[in-house]
C-alpha cells in the first residue's frame, strides 16, 4: 500500500466569474521513502494539489470529488479536528515563498517553538526550546541564531529555518512548494543537498512542487507533469528524462538552456494554457500542440501505461 | 565607432548611515561596485552573472546613470557621460535604455498600452504628429509579436500575461531604437516556456535593429544561451571575464567553477562534480582584505588572504583574478 495516494481528485475555485476547475481528475501515489516531483507552469494546479492534501484550501475552493488517502485512511471526509492531528504531524508543508513566511516581528527561534507547542500542548517550553536548537542544527543553522530576527537571516537561512519548522513534529511526508525559487544558484544547490540529506536521515517521503524541470532531476525518484489541472505524464525520473513522450514534457525539457552539451535552439509552444473555467472538449494541449490530430480535438486522451510504470496521456505517444 | 560602451574602474558606494553618526563618527559605506571595467561592442551581448548582492544590478543601473557613479568613467560611443547632469544626459537617454526584471511592477497599472508606449515618444519628441505616433506604436507592437497590434493598444497591464507584459516593456524600449540596452534579469519572473520566447525575441530584435546589450542574470545556463561574453561578479568586482565558451567550458576562477557546478542539470544521469563553497557571501560593508572570495575558497592560502590579485589575461580574451588559477 502506498503511503499516500490521491485518486481522481477534483478541486474547484468558485469565483464570481465562474467555476475554475483547477484540478480536474488527478491521481498520484507516493511510496514510503520516495520523492515525487510535481512539475508544471504557473496556474496548472500544482499548488492546489498540495493545499488539497492538507485541506488548507481558501474559503472559495472545495474538493468536489476524489479521495486522498494516507495509510489507507481517506482525508477528504475527515473533520477539521481530525485534520489537525494530521497536519504537521503526518504531512507538513513548506510554503512557496518561504522567505516571507516568517513573521518579521518575532525571533526565528520563538516562531519554531510556537509551531512545536501549538501542535503538542503537553510539551514543556524548555523542551520545545531544546528541540528548536536541535532542529536548527539539523538544517545547518547555528542554534545560537535562534535569537535573531528574520531580517538578520540570509535568504538561504530563512529557507532552512522554514524547513526546520516544517520538521518540528516529525512528519512522515514533507511537501515542499517551490523550495528554491528566488534563491540563487549556489544557495539553491545547498538547499537541495539539505533536502536530500534530511530525506535519508529521517526517512522522509517528499513531494516537491516546482516549475523548474531541472530540480526534480536532482532529488526526485518519480515525476508527474501537470498541465491545465491534469497529469499528462508520470513515471520514474530516469524514464521521464531519458524518454519523454508527451509533447508538453518535451517542450518543457526543450525550453531549458543547459549548461552542458552543445548550445541548441530552445523550442517552445505557441499560445497559452486554456481558461480552466471552460476547457475545451479534447486534449487540453491540443490548440498549442505541434502534432495534434483531429481525434485530439474530440476526445480527451486518458493516462495510459506505455512502459512499465510510465504513464502518458497522449494519442500520439 | 565599434565600442558602444566603455566602462573604466566604475565605482558605486552607498552611505550606510545618515544623520549624526555620519557627521561625527566615521561613515560606513556599502561598496556595491568596486572598480569594474568592461566594454561592449555593437551587436554584442555581455552577460553579468553572480549571486544576489554581488552588485550586478547596481552596475547595470549605474552604467545608465540611474545611480550617480562614485568613481571611474563611463563612455557611451566615445562620449564621456560620467559626470553629465540630468539635463545634458537627456540627449543620450533615448540611446541608452533599460528593461527591468519584473514586468508586474515596471508597467503602470493605470495606463493602457497606448499610454505606456506614448510616453517615451512624447518625452523625446520623436513623433511630429499624432498619426505618426500611432504608427510607431503599432510598429513596435508588431515587432514584439503582439499580433494583431489593434487588439493590444487599449489593454491594461492586468489584462496581459507575464510574457505579454515583458513584450510591452521591450516595445517601450525599442520604439526609441536604442543603441544600448541594459536588461536586468528580464526573464527570471517568467515561466519556462514563455522565457524562451522572450529571449528569442530579444536575440532576433538585436539582429534586426542592432544594439549592444548588458544582460544581467544569475542563471549561467541562460547567459550561455544569450550572451557572447560573460563577466562573473563577486562582491562588487569582476573576478573573471571571457567568451561564453571560455567561461562555461574552461572556467579558471574557483568561484566560477562553483557557480557552474551549482547549476541544476535536467538530466539525472549527468551528475556533475560539485564544488563546495563554504558559508555565505560576506557583507559588502566589510569586504575581506585580499581576495574577496578567500574566506569561502577551498584553495585559499596566506597570499590570497593578504594581497588582491587584479584581472590578468590568461588567453586571448579571457581574464581572471586569481593567483592560483593555473594550479587548480
Amino acid at each position: 500500500m502506498p503511503l499516500m495516494e490521491i485518486k481522481d481528485l477534483r478541486t474547484s475555485y468558485f469565483t464570481p466569474d465562474g467555476t475554475v476547475r483547477a484540478i480536474d481528475g488527478v491521481s498520484l501515489r507516493l511510496e514510503k521513502g520516495h520523492a515525487l516531483g510535481l512539475v508544471g507552469e504557473s496556474g496548472c494546479g500544482k499548488t492546489t494539489v498540495a493545499l488539497s492534501s492538507l485541506k488548507l484550501l481558501p474559503s472559495n475552493a472545495r474538493i468536489v470529488e476524489g479521495e486522498i488517502t494516507l495509510d489507507g485512511e481517506n482525508l477528504v471526509i475527515k473533520t477539521e479536528e481530525e485534520m489537525n492531528k494530521i497536519r504537521w504531524k503526518r504531512i507538513s508543508l513548506v510554503f512557496q515563498g518561504a522567505m516571507n513566511a516568517l513573521n518579521p516581528v518575532f525571533k526565528v527561534g520563538d516562531q519554531i517553538v510556537e509551531a512545536i507547542t501549538t501542535h503538542n500542548r503537553s510539551i514543556p517550553k524548555s523542551n520545545a526550546v531544546e528541540r528548536t536548537r536541535e532542529l536548527l542544527a539539523l538544517v545547518g543553522v547555528d542554534p545560537s541564531r535562534a535569537q535573531d530576527f528574520p531580517h538578520e537571516f540570509s535568504g538561504g537561512m530563512k529557507q532552512r529555518a522554514v524547513i526546520a519548522m516544517a520538521l518540528s513534529c516529525d512528519p512522515d511526508i514533507l511537501i515542499a512548494d517551490e523550495p528554491t525559487t528566488a534563491l540563487d544558484v549556489i544557495t539553491q544547490a545547498r538547499i537541495l543537498e539539505l533536502i536530500r540529506d534530511l530525506q535519508t536521515k529521517l526517512g522522509l517521503s517528499l513531494i516537491v512542487i516546482t516549475h523548474d524541470l531541472s530540480l526534480p532531476a536532482e532529488i526526485c525518484t518519480e515525476i508527474a507533469i501537470m498541465y491545465a489541472g491534469k497529469i499528462v505524464e508520470c513515471g520514474s525520473t530516469n524514464s521521464i528524462y531519458s524518454d519523454p513522450m508527451h509533447p508538453y514534457t518535451k517542450a518543457l525539457l526543450g525550453a531549458f538552456p543547459s549548461i552542458l552539451g552543445p548550445i541548441r535552439r530552445m523550442e517552445t509552444l505557441p499560445g497559452f494554457p486554456p481558461d480552466l473555467r471552460s476547457p475545451s472538449l479534447g486534449c487540453r494541449l491540443q490548440p498549442r500542440c505541434p502534432i495534434a490530430e483531429d481525434q485530439c480535438k474530440e476526445k480527451e486522451p486518458e493516462l495510459v501505461e506505455v512502459k512499465p510504470g510510465h504513464y502518458v496521456a497522449c494519442y500520439k505517444a | 565607432m565599434d565600442e558602444t560602451l566603455v566602462v573604466q574602474d566604475l565605482e558605486k558606494r552607498f552611505p550606510l548611515s545618515r544623520g549624526f553618526s555620519s557627521i561625527f563618527g566615521k561613515s560606513e559605506w556599502v561598496h556595491a561596485v568596486n572598480r569594474v571595467s568592461f566594454t561592449i561592442k555593437k551587436d554584442e551581448i555581455l552577460g553579468l552573472a553572480g549571486e544576489s548582492g554581488c552588485g550586478k544590478t547596481t552596475t547595470g543601473r549605474t552604467v545608465l546613470k540611474l545611480f550617480e557613479p562614485s568613481g571611474g568613467k563611463i563612455l557611451f560611443e566615445g562620449h564621456d557621460v560620467t559626470n553629465l547632469k540630468p539635463k545634458a544626459m537627456k540627449k543620450y537617454r533615448p540611446h541608452m535604455q533599460m528593461v527591468f526584471q519584473d514586468p508586474y511592477r515596471s508597467l503602470n497599472p493605470r495606463q493602457d498600452v497606448m499610454s505606456i508606449l506614448s510616453l517615451p515618444i512624447d518625452v523625446h519628441g520623436l513623433a511630429p504628429s499624432r498619426s505618426e505616433k500611432l504608427e510607431m506604436i503599432m510598429a513596435a507592437l508588431d515587432e514584439v509579436r503582439l499580433h494583431p497590434p489593434e487588439r493590444y493598444v487599449y489593454k491594461y497591464p492586468h489584462e496581459l500575461s507575464g510574457g505579454e507584459r515583458q513584450r510591452i516593456a521591450l516595445a517601450r524600449v525599442l520604439v526609441l531604437r536604442p543603441r544600448l540596452i541594459v536588461a536586468d534579469e528580464p526573464v527570471s519572473m517568467l515561466d519556462a516556456l514563455v522565457r524562451t520566447t522572450v529571449l528569442d525575441l530579444l536575440l532576433e530584435l538585436k539582429k534586426k535593429t542592432g544594439f549592444a546589450c548588458l544582460f544581467v542574470t544569475h542563471d549561467l545556463a541562460l547567459a550561455r544561451y544569450t550572451c557572447n561574453r560573460i563577466g562573473i561578479m563577486y562582491l562588487g568586482k569582476i573576478i573573471e571575464m571571457g567568451s561564453k565558451d571560455d567561461i562555461i567550458n574552461q572556467p579558471a576562477h574557483p568561484y566560477t567553477k562553483a557557480l557552474i557546478s551549482a547549476v541544476p542539470v535536467p538530466n539525472p544521469s549527468a551528475r556533475k562534480v560539485q564544488i563546495k563553497v563554504k558559508g555565505d557571501v560576506p557583507s559588502p560593508t566589510n569586504i575581506p582584505p585580499g581576495c574577496p572570495f578567500h574566506p569561502r575558497c577551498p584553495y585559499a592560502d596566506a597570499r590570497c588572504r593578504n594581497e588582491q590579485q587584479q584581472l590578468v589575461r590568461i588567453e586571448a580574451d579571457h581574464y581572471v583574478a586569481c593567483y592560483k588559477h593555473d594550479l587548480i
